[in-house]
Formats: C-alpha cells, sequence, structure tokens
C-alpha cells in the first residue's frame, strides 16, 4: 500500500542522510530557522507544509547541511500555500536572513559538486 | 395456601437494583474510572450497602434479569458514562527535559513563539529517529498533522 506523504522516499532519504552527518551546532541553526519561521509565518499545518517545502527545495538542490533552511526559505515564496500570508512570509525572510547575519552562517547555499 | 414467589422475587430485585445503580454511580463517580476493578466494586459495595451482598451477588442478579450480550465489563461499560473521543491524533505530551530545553530557547531568542519551537525541537527529534528507522518517516503524520503542547 502507498502511503500519502508530502515528500517522495528518495528526498526524504536525503534529508535523513543529510542530517545524520550534520554537527551538533548546525543541527542548533536548523532548530532555531525553523522555529523562527513558524513564529512568523505561522505554526498551523499550512506553515508547517511550508517547511515540508523548504526541506524538499533543499534535498532536490543536493544540500550538505540543513542549516541552509534560511537560505532556501525563500524559495516558497510562490508557493500556493504562501498565497494567503504573503507580508509574513516577506517579514519571516527578513527575520532570517537578520539570524544567519548576527550567526555569520553564509549566504550562499552549501552544495554537492557535481562531476 | 402457598404464597405466590413472584411479587417477593420482583421486591427483591427492585432493592437490588437501587443497590446497584448506586454502586455503579459511586463507582463510576471515581476519578480514577479506568482503574476500578471488580474487587474494588466489591469493596465500594460493602461499604455502602447495609446488609453483606457483594457486589457480584448483586450483578448476578441483575445479569439474570437483563441476560445482557458481550462480557460482564461491556455490560458495566455501557452502563457508565462515555468520554467524548476526540477525532485525530490528540495532543502529545513532552518530557520536561525538553520541555526546560524549550523555555531556555524562547528566553534566549526573543520573537520566538512557544508553540513554533516545541514544533522545531520535534521536527529534529523526528530526524534524529529517522536516520534509524528511515522508513517511518512521514512527515504528514508525524509532524504536520500532529499537535504537541506543553
Amino acid at each position: 500500500m502507498i502511503e500519502f506523504d508530502y515528500v517522495g522516499e528518495e528526498v526524504k532519504q536525503k534529508i535523513v542522510t543529510v542530517w545524520s552527518v550534520m554537527s551538533e551546532s548546525d543541527k542548533t541553526h536548523f532548530i532555531n530557522q525553523v522555529a523562527l519561521s513558524l513564529s512568523v509565518w505561522g505554526d498551523d499545518i499550512r506553515g508547517k507544509r511550508l517547511v515540508v517545502e523548504v526541506l524538499e527545495a533543499m534535498a532536490r538542490n543536493s544540500t550538505k547541511t540543513l542549516a541552509d533552511f534560511g537560505l532556501y526559505a525563500k524559495k516558497t515564496e510562490n508557493s500556493r500555500l504562501a498565497r494567503d500570508r504573503i507580508k509574513k512570509m516577506q517579514r519571516a525572510f527578513l527575520v532570517l536572513e537578520g539570524y544567519r547575519i548576527k550567526h555569520g552562517l553564509p549566504s550562499v547555499p552549501h552544495k554537492e559538486l557535481g562531476v | 395456601m402457598a404464597k405466590p414467589a413472584e411479587p417477593e422475587l420482583k421486591k427483591k430485585e427492585t432493592v437490588l437494583d437501587r443497590q446497584f445503580a448506586q454502586i455503579v454511580k459511586l463507582a463510576f463517580g471515581t476519578p480514577k474510572v479506568d482503574e476500578v476493578t471488580l474487587r474494588e466494586y466489591e469493596i465500594l459495595a460493602k461499604k455502602r450497602v447495609e446488609k453483606p451482598v457483594t457486589f457480584h451477588e448483586i450483578l448476578h442478579k441483575i445479569l439474570e434479569a437483563e441476560k445482557p450480550k458481550g462480557t460482564i465489563e461491556e455490560y458495566l461499560m455501557a452502563l457508565a458514562p462515555q468520554p467524548k473521543k476526540k477525532e485525530g491524533p490528540g495532543p502529545e505530551k513532552i518530557p520536561k527535559l525538553v520541555e526546560r530545553m524549550i523555555a531556555q530557547k524562547v528566553e534566549e531568542m526573543p520573537g520566538l513563539t512557544k508553540g513554533a519551537t516545541i514544533l522545531a525541537v520535534k521536527l529534529a527529534a523526528i530526524l534524529d529517529l529517522a536516520v534509524k528507522n528511515p522508513e517511518k518517516l512521514n512527515f504528514k503524520k508525524n509532524w504536520v498533522e500532529t499537535e504537541a503542547v506543553v
């Protein structure tokens, strides 16, 4: 039986693999950025699905760390889930940018290099 | 001339019925309804009624008269008020240690809401678990459609 989920098996596997090799500080940055996003754009079902969309975008882009969450959050701007909360989303992007600057996090994503 | 037995029996049953109703009310009125066992019913029955009639004796009479289907427990539960069932997954309790961690994080980072922080921590916990059991990772079921409360 195929169980309905928002994310495909391959993408999930990528997310888990990346998570398993992340440092504790990167994990903390990920938690903080997810918490900030949900605090600003809302922690209802749509808000949570937006977080999952960001994770999906990161996996598809072969990210090396989920601590890049703030850099990918902007990719959800045009999501249909974000339609009714554009202003909140924009505020969240600013807050995330501020967080990354404050903690000296890079402004370009960590990516696996294709050969 | 022999006295007809039926009216006497009927009278006796009525008394037992009342006692039984009192016992059930008393038993199901206790806070720990689920933990009340038949033995405890017996103790309650002895305390409640003047004559030393056990709960089983009373129950036996009632069962004889009513002949209910199913087990004794099912019969008793049918008499008791049923708690309302919630739809979907219910709120989940957060361990004390995580609760303290969340409170600290909310204090350190202005702008964070408690609910959002709980969800972010829970997401990390789900990912931690998924490292051991990747096939069990289901964002919809494990995270998006669940609610976490302290």
